[in-house]
């Protein structure tokens, strides 16, 4: 009996000894798996990654000579885990709700001669990096549509209050017509025909602005000669055409005249921002590609081309083509408010 | 040998068992954490990307027509190089902090026989403190610096004239 005992006794000891390394192997595997859960759930290395990723995209973006809007996300992380701030010229990345002196930040190279709007940013799916001219946002996704192709007007006050009630301030200039000679010589008369008419419709219209005169009235034909002489009376004359689309772009275009830049500088730049001026206003309304200003020299020009229009030095003239006769077409009713709010805010805006 | 020595000798036997699975663990951990990178070398990225910034951007170097709103990119104006303002421009256009402690550059022009034409730098106080460690060679551990030589070949174009040279930009960037 007393050697059964003993046996059993020895037998539990056992059963207890393996039941103890057991239970530490199962503690050593808990630790351990712990352990490699904390890793994963680490973020230094992504706060890391994002805030020095952001640092090279905001210097990318300096860097380009050109306007752009660039939408930020990344399969790396999860962006929507992190509030981004950008003080002292650092972009700091810290988890939300977290201490302060978690933040991890880096540094990036700011433009002082840019106007920076940058946002603090909490749990955004998307970060926007817009840099348009002077100007440099950081922000969440927004619904407004930058138009990054604006153009920048130069600085020139041209204010001027009674602008509207002057004579002989205002000159429009619906294209040259069509003369009969024109008729028999151009095989496409229906289009030239349509031009015309569609030209001289938009430039109708502008008779709502007050005291304005035209080049011809509708259904007349004016040769370039004419059309320089009366130049000649008025402040600014504003000439509109159009021309046949030569590619799926749709653009419009405003040509000044070069020989300014050098003999006339006032003159050079109060005609580069009217004419930024009526660009930027159809722009901003139009479904337009793009708007450019040309300077371009006049007497270097045939006697037929009809920018010769730009010839006199002394005057505010400028010659605006829009690419496409349909979209001139389609936009009759609304292409004189535009053109009409450009010059407004010539006159009006320093 | 007596039955109370042999359990006694096997709850011994446990202590160094122990120790050794402590070992183990501790192994383990150290191998994870050995792998684990928290650090992202971008020194190639930004030393690019400031040469680009220099170069070509707005504010930089290359020639911007003021007829057409228009930068060429890669036309060097020898005429802006030369205006008294540049390094301010430059300094402003590319601002960390009032002490810039964090990059430098310095830009060369040279013809094609590499005879220097104009030079300048960005940062220039620091450039010049941090290039003398950079000719030592010291660029590993707190305190080095680490430098990135470019060159391309660009159009220098000096009032209507336009010839052929080649730009060096040097960046450096202290690694602490």
């Amino acid at each position: 009996m007393k050697k059964r005992l003993k046996k059993k006794a020895a037998v539990v000891q056992h059963v207890l000894f393996v039941a103890m390394n057991l239970a530490l192997v199962v503690g050593i595997f808990i630790i351990l798996l712990l352990y490699i859960n904390s890793v994963k759930e680490n973020t230094i290395f992504d706060k890391i990654y994002l805030s020095e990723d952001i640092s090279l995209l905001i210097n990318t973006i300096y860097s380009s000579p050109g306007n752009i809007k660039y939408f930020y996300e990344t399969q790396a992380t999860d962006l929507t885990k992190f509030s981004f701030r950008f003080i002292d010229n650092e972009a700091g990345v810290n988890e939300i709700d977290s201490k302060e002196s978690l933040r991890i930040s880096y540094p990036y190279g700011s433009n002082l001669l840019y106007y920076e709007d940058f946002h603090s940013l909490i749990s955004p799916e998307k970060i926007i990096f817009l840099k348009n001219n002077n100007y440099m946002e950081i922000n969440y996704e927004n619904e407004e549509n930058e138009i990054l192709n604006k153009l920048i007007c130069p600085k020139i006050n041209t204010k001027d209050e009674n602008w509207e009630e002057k004579d002989k301030l205002l000159l429009i200039d619906p294209g040259h017509g069509y003369s009969d000679k024109e008729k028999k010589d151009y095989g496409t008369l229906k289009r030239t025909l349509k031009e015309s008419i569609i030209m001289e419709n938009i430039a109708q219209a502008l008779k709502l602005i007050p005291k304005v005169e035209f080049t011809r009235e509708p259904g007349i034909y004016l040769s370039n000669i004419e059309r320089i002489e009366k130049t000649k009376d008025y402040e600014i004359t504003i000439s509109l055409h159009t021309k046949h689309k030569q590619d799926n772009k749709n653009s419009l275009r405003a040509y000044i005249n070069l020989n300014t830049f050098k003999s006339n500088p006032e003159i050079f730049k109060k005609q580069k921002k009217i004419a930024c001026n009526i660009l930027n206003s159809i722009l901003e309304n139009t479904d337009l590609d793009g708007a450019t200003i040309i300077p371009i020299d006049p007497d270097k020009l045939s006697n037929t081309d009809t920018r010769k229009i730009l010839k006199n030095k002394e005057k505010i003239i400028i010659y605006l083509e829009l690419d496409d006769l349909e979209f001139a077409n389609s936009k009759q009713n609304e292409l004189p408010n535009l053109i009409h709010n450009g010059i407004k805010n010539y006159f009006e805006n320093e | 040998m007596n039955k109370k020595a042999i359990t006694s000798f096997d709850m011994l036997m446990t202590i160094p068992r122990l120790f050794f699975l402590i070992l183990v663990l501790l192994s383990i951990v150290i191998l994870i954490r050995s792998e684990i990178k928290t650090e992202i070398d971008i020194f190639e990225a930004e030393s690019s990307l400031l040469t680009h910034r220099l170069i070509y951007s707005t504010n930089g170097i290359s020639y911007y027509d003021e007829l057409n709103d228009r930068l060429y990119p890669g036309t060097i104006d020898l005429d802006k190089l030369n205006d008294k303002d540049i390094q301010n421009i430059l300094d402003s256009s590319i601002y960390y902090e009032v002490e810039n402690k964090k990059i430098a550059a310095n830009i060369t022009i040279k013809d094609l026989d590499g005879n220097e034409i104009k030079s300048i730098a960005y940062n220039e106080i620091w450039f010049k403190e941090w290039f003398e460690k950079y000719k030592a060679g010291w660029s590993k551990g707190p305190g080095g610096v680490r430098g990135k030589i470019k060159q391309v070949y660009v159009v220098l174009k000096q009032g209507d004239s336009y010839k052929s040279a080649v730009l060096e930009t040097i960046v450096l960037i202290p690694n602490s």
